[in-house]
């Protein structure tokens, strides 16, 4: 009988990039967002 | 084309959907596209799309959030994001 061991992987922490951001740009963000789709023909 | 300044907004300006934009109502706001930038970009807000949808109506972009009810306080967010359509080219100033 084998013994397995369990383990959780780590919770990668998440960057804290906002916070380094200037307010505005920040607020920019929350309303629009764009999105490259530059190589994707055929799939809009 | 004129350099947009963060005091420098564009509410008191008037605006209107590029002729080659494409927008599609989501439940989270809309997609727009354009077809001649190729640009996709999200509005994450149903009240920005009401505004976008205004633009073209309104003397200026302050009027169209105005009548789409956009909080006095919520202006300078939607000022933002409606320089950044202009910027991006998915809207453009109107002439008449």
């Amino acid at each position: 009988m084998s013994d397995t061991v369990t383990t959780t992987p780590p919770q990668p922490q998440e960057p804290a990039q906002s916070a380094d951001l200037p307010p505005q740009l920040v607020e920019e963000d929350l309303l629009v967002e764009d999105v490259s789709i530059d190589g994707m023909c055929g799939v809009y | 084309m004129p350099v947009l300044t963060s005091s420098a907004g564009v509410l008191d300006r008037a605006l209107e959907l590029a002729p080659d934009v494409s927008v599609r109502p989501e439940p989270f706001g809309a997609l727009l596209y354009s077809f001649g930038t190729r640009r996709l970009s999200f509005l994450k807000d149903r009240r920005l799309l009401d505004v976008v949808q205004r633009l073209g109506d309104a003397p200026t972009a302050r009027l169209a959030c105005a009548a789409a009810g956009v909080p006095d306080e919520q202006l300078a967010s939607y000022d933002a994001a409606l320089a950044r359509l202009l910027r991006t080219g998915l809207l453009r100033e109107r002439t008449s």
